[in-house]
């Protein structure tokens, strides 16, 4: 107690002594060429568009992907609060968010991966940390956009824009872990249309599992390469992609999954899709996208491959009251596989069919309401209607206080999309979940605030029979806390609580067990430092409570990040993760086998041209 | 019992480290990064000599800015720039407005990123009145504002429509629009 109250005088010390150590600037002598050249914080920066926002969003900016010393999509999650993240083997991760294992990925608002079976394929998302600019993390009830379904947990990633922007970057970095990263990305604009992205790059993933001390060889090594073409004019931006990877590894047994040893494989996975939008006269915009996904895992013991084609189309329209968002799409995929548990699936088609429609009307001066609802058909759920409804009230400019309620089905859609079997079609046509959550928000100049409370509720119960193809939603309430503060504009000062209560009667039997439980406290405070133009310093807390059942220890880790910048196009970074992890699990061994914390460091090199 | 105890050694022990960094990091700090609307608001100060307006009405003496959205530091620093000086040779004031507030009253009107709902009807209502309307949102200029500021690579940039710019009678000066992107 007396060195906490220590550990307090010392840093109210430090926070009151920062001001002072800033030197007034006379701004009016900065020229408009100095201020070009004038570097500004971007510490603990906070989107102001969040205030108008009835949903649990929180986004990881561009300034906390750089600077965070998380070197995969998941560890880059566990700053967003209310999101659970625990490794399981070299490539996979478990990431729930209020519970829930229904997370679906998009890339700028085009579905990357979806759960198939409940989880997402982890190891498949190696897409590359520098290329992105922000990810929104919408948690559960996201409500209608881009035909998502209401009330699953969507991680938006969008992608850096690189508009105009000529030159390349080479990446490297090594990590005692045995992980390592290349990468090599080249951008040119084609006459004044055109811009064409290249980006190539290769991972390394050493193992991460131990039994008895001992390293499981659950490693696994990827190569990806992207491109990106771009066309604009005034009123249209036209974009395609084309993407492809290949991982090969080692996994581990996940007993009542998989069969038992290691089993290693690869995967092949390949992506063309592209996009078309026109703005009209400022208050329109239609966009239309379209992608084709093709993938392929072959290994020891099973198979499966599928084919996914998609198209998209969203229309907004902005009036004095109404924001207006229309639209739908269309999926279409095919499953082969034989594997694990015996399913065999030959050509088993599937298409979905859904629309959805949303409304920002400003009610009255300071109040806002949002109805909301999706419309989705496919062959196993039949024709399902999912509504939202949300409102804001912003009684200050500054502060925003929101309610929404919404009703939607309980997991991601590709997971209704690729039952193998008939059987399942009752069982998933049952799994409605209603969402009702609330929140604060306050926004005053350097310090934000913002508080989620939710509770989702099944409709009704499978009961304790776990199965294998719907993966149980649980009822779930709790309270996710983020706040940012910065001092000075080169201290910054975030963090983030959730506190998540699953009711006894969730704790699943059966292969699953465990694998739904979230640990009830989850802390996160993050210190960034710009110590100069070219040192700058980041350092982040976690603290994982208890979970029970299978038990799983508390633990408390810290992450460090130092990056430099040797001149004006290299840059260097080096650090340290998992410090004073006290010899914790991140997962616990009953399901998998156990993956042990471990310090690692790291060292990465930068450099542009 | 025993666990509880060592992990909330821990947590101590984390907690001091981490407060160690931060104490040992501030001091060393040599120069510092400015904030972003401090930026943007020298940025202002700067356009007022760079740009002309046509004679009005409406507008006499001082060179009026209007922000819109709660901007403490481009507000107060845009005041501290303001005392006692003049921009071109005119005293500027500075004025945080509302939605419904008259734009044609003003010089400069400054819209911030989290007032992009309001943009348009306070776009419309400012037009034809030589209002240099500066704002954040992507699609700013798209939607009939003049010049806009965007962060690249932790630097304030802006660019500026000199056709609009040219239709609203304001004369941008070739320097300023050369350094625009």
């Amino acid at each position: 107690m007396v060195l906490l109250t220590r550990v307090l005088v010392v840093l109210l010390t430090a926070s009151a002594a920062a001001p002072a150590l800033a030197q007034q600037t006379d701004l009016t002598r900065l020229s408009v060429q100095d201020l070009l050249g004038t570097q500004v914080s971007d510490v603990g920066q906070v989107d102001p568009t969040m205030l108008g926002t009835a949903a649990s969003v929180y986004v990881i900016s561009r300034g906390d992907i750089m600077r965070t010393a998380a070197e995969t999509l998941p560890d880059l999650l566990r700053l967003a609060p209310g999101i659970s993240v625990a490794q399981a083997d070299a490539t996979t991760w478990r990431v729930t968010a209020r519970g829930s294992e229904a997370v679906i990925l998009l890339l700028d608002g085009q579905v990357l991966a979806s759960p198939l079976f409940g989880g997402l394929q982890w190891d498949l998302q190696t897409f590359p940390m520098r290329e992105i600019e922000r990810v929104e993390v919408v948690r559960g009830a996201s409500g209608a956009s881009w035909s998502v379904n209401g009330v699953t947990t969507v991680i938006n990633i969008v992608s850096r824009s690189w508009n105009g922007s000529r030159g390349g970057l080479l990446t490297g970095g090594v990590r005692s872990s045995g992980n390592g990263l290349t990468t090599a990305r080249y951008v040119a604009p084609l006459g004044d249309r055109w811009q064409l992205r290249v980006f190539g790059g290769y991972e390394q993933r050493g193992t991460a599992s131990r039994v008895g001390g001992i390293a499981e060889p659950d490693g696994a090594s990827s190569g990806l390469g992207d491109v990106w073409l771009r066309w604009k004019s005034d009123r249209d931006v036209v974009r395609v992609r084309g993407f492809g990877q290949r991982v090969t590894g080692r996994h581990l047994s996940r007993p009542g999954v998989s069969p038992s040893g290691t089993w290693g494989g690869t995967v092949t996975d390949s992506n063309v899709g592209g996009s078309w939008s026109r703005s009209f006269a400022s208050r329109s915009e239609l966009t239309v996208q379209s992608q084709y996904r093709a993938f392929r895992r072959v290994n020891d013991r099973s198979w499966s491959r599928w084919e996914l084609a998609d198209v998209d189309g969203r229309w907004q329209h902005k009036t004095r009251r109404h924001a207006l968002v229309a639209g739908g799409g269309v999926r279409s995929g095919r499953l082969s596989g034989a594997g694990f548990i015996g399913w065999v699936a030959r050509n088993e088609q599937v298409h979905t069919t859904s629309a959805f429609v949303h409304d920002d009307i400003a009610v009255a001066l300071r109040w806002q309401l949002t109805p909301g609802m999706t419309i989705e058909h496919s062959p196993y759920g039949g024709l399902q209607a999912q509504p939202t409804i949300r409102l804001v009230w912003r009684p200050t400019p500054a502060q925003s206080v929101w309610w929404a309620a919404s009703r939607g089905v309980g997991s991601g859609r590709l997971v209704a999309s690729f039952l193998p079997t008939r059987e399942s079609e009752s069982t998933f046509r049952s799994e409605f979940v209603r969402a009702q959550e609330a929140g604060y928000r306050l926004q005053a100049g350097a310090l934000s605030v913002d508080v989620a409370t939710f509770l989702t509720e099944r409709e009704d119960r499978l009961g304790t029979a776990v199965r294998f193809e719907s993966v149980p939603e649980v009822s779930a309430r709790g309270v996710e806390v983020a706040a940012s503060v910065r001092p000075v504009p080169w201290w910054g000062l975030t963090g983030s609580y959730s506190l998540m209560h699953l009711p006894a009667s969730a704790v699943v039997s059966g292969p699953f067990a465990g694998v739904f439980q979230t640990p009830r406290h989850q802390t996160h405070v993050r210190s960034v430092f710009v110590l100069s133009e070219q040192v700058e310093l980041n350092a982040e807390l976690f603290r994982v409570s208890t979970v029970e059942a299978p038990r799983n220890d508390a633990y408390t880790k810290l992450d460090l990040r130092f990056e430099y910048e040797i001149g004006e196009h290299i840059e260097t970074s080096f650090g340290a993760r998992n410090l004073f992890h006290g010899g914790a699990l991140e997962f616990p061994g009953n399901t998998f086998p156990p993956v042990p914390l471990r310090t690692t460091v790291f060292a990465e090199l930068e450099w542009q041209f | 019992m025993g666990r509880t105890r060592m992990a909330a050694a821990f947590v101590v022990r984390a907690m001091a480290a981490f407060v160690f960094v931060l104490a040992v990091a501030a001091p060393v700090r040599a120069q510092r990064s400015m904030d972003e609307y401090e930026v943007k608001a020298a940025f202002l100060y700067n356009f007022v000599k760079f740009v002309q307006w046509p004679p009005s009405e409406q507008r006499s003496g001082a060179v009026r800015i209007g922000v819109l959205g709660r901007v403490p530091r481009l507000t107060g620093a845009l005041q501290t720039m303001a005392r006692g000086r003049t921009g071109n040779g005119r005293l500027i004031v500075v004025k945080e407005i509302r939605p419904s507030d008259d734009p044609r009253e003003f010089h400069i009107v400054f819209i911030a990123d989290s007032e992009t709902v309001h943009a348009a009807p306070l776009l419309e209502r400012a037009q034809g009145a030589a209002v240099l309307t500066v704002g954040e949102s992507a699609d700013f200029l798209r939607q009939g504002g003049i010049a806009r500021f965007f962060v690249e690579s932790n630097r304030v940039r802006f660019q500026i429509d000199p056709a609009g710019a040219q239709q609203e009678g304001l004369k941008v000066s070739s320097q300023l629009l050369s350094l625009a992107k």
